[in-house]
């Protein structure tokens, strides 16, 4: 269930927020076109191995209108930075599993060159700029995790 | 006096016993004097570290609050 998505696909950037798992699907297909040579996906995966032991889900919260505003002001630098034509990025809001991914960011280029740094930017930017939250939830309790976990 | 929501979020809000706080300020106050006025009505912020955000823009202490302002109060964040 998507909890937020921007207005235009057809747009540099696009942003969704779903509820649970996020397939990557629709950050690929927004960033589709016949100017695109490329596009890169990041998919960022639940990982059992947690700061306090193993986890057995995460769960994400967002401050989502803020999410919206401060990823296209990180893609807007990128854009500007790097040759790359368009920037999608879909993250999760509440349970995501182990092993199931909780962010995508697909990036399309004219040429392969650029688009490389320019996946690995947002999420170095993702991690310390924009209002999400991750919980590591174990067996026996829970911990929010901090700047750039 | 204006009274502003301050909207609050995971281990913050988890930290207040709520995710959001209404918090009296004179109009014209500062995100400063709108912190400090919080953390009297909930000490638990004071050992909290957190950044400030209005109207979705992060801001420093010195930023005036519209009186038609959205407050957040941001921990750190986790996202990916």
């Amino acid at each position: 269930m998507s909890i937020f998505t921007s207005a235009d696909t057809a747009q540099p950037f696009a942003v969704r927020l779903s509820e649970g798992p996020v397939s990557g699907d629709w950050a690929i297909a927004a960033v589709a076109g016949p100017d695109a040579g490329c596009s890169l996906v990041f998919f960022g995966t639940v990982r059992e191995d947690g700061r306090q032991g193993a986890v057995t889900h995460l769960f994400y919260e967002a401050y989502p209108q803020m999410v919206a505003s401060e990823l296209e002001a990180i893609a807007s630098e990128i854009l500007a930075e790097f040759e790359v034509l368009r920037i999608a990025v879909e993250h999760s809001v509440g349970t995501v599993p182990l092993g199931k991914c909780s962010v995508a960011v697909a990036i399309a280029a004219a040429h392969r060159k650029q688009v490389f740094d320019a996946s690995a930017r947002l999420m170095d930017e993702l991690k310390v700029r924009v209002p999400i939250w991750k919980k590591e939830v174990y067996q026996d309790g829970s911990e929010w995790l901090g700047r750039g976990s | 006096m204006h009274c502003y929501k301050v909207l609050m979020f995971a281990g913050l809000a988890d930290a207040c016993g709520d995710s959001s706080l209404e918090v009296s300020c004179s109009q014209e106050a500062t995100v400063g004097d709108l912190i400090a006025a919080a953390m009297e009505q909930c000490p638990a912020l004071k050992q909290q570290v957190f950044r400030v955000a209005v109207d979705s823009h992060y801001v420093d202490d010195s930023c005036v609050l519209p009186v038609t302002a959205e407050v957040a109060f941001i921990p750190p964040v986790s996202g990916g």
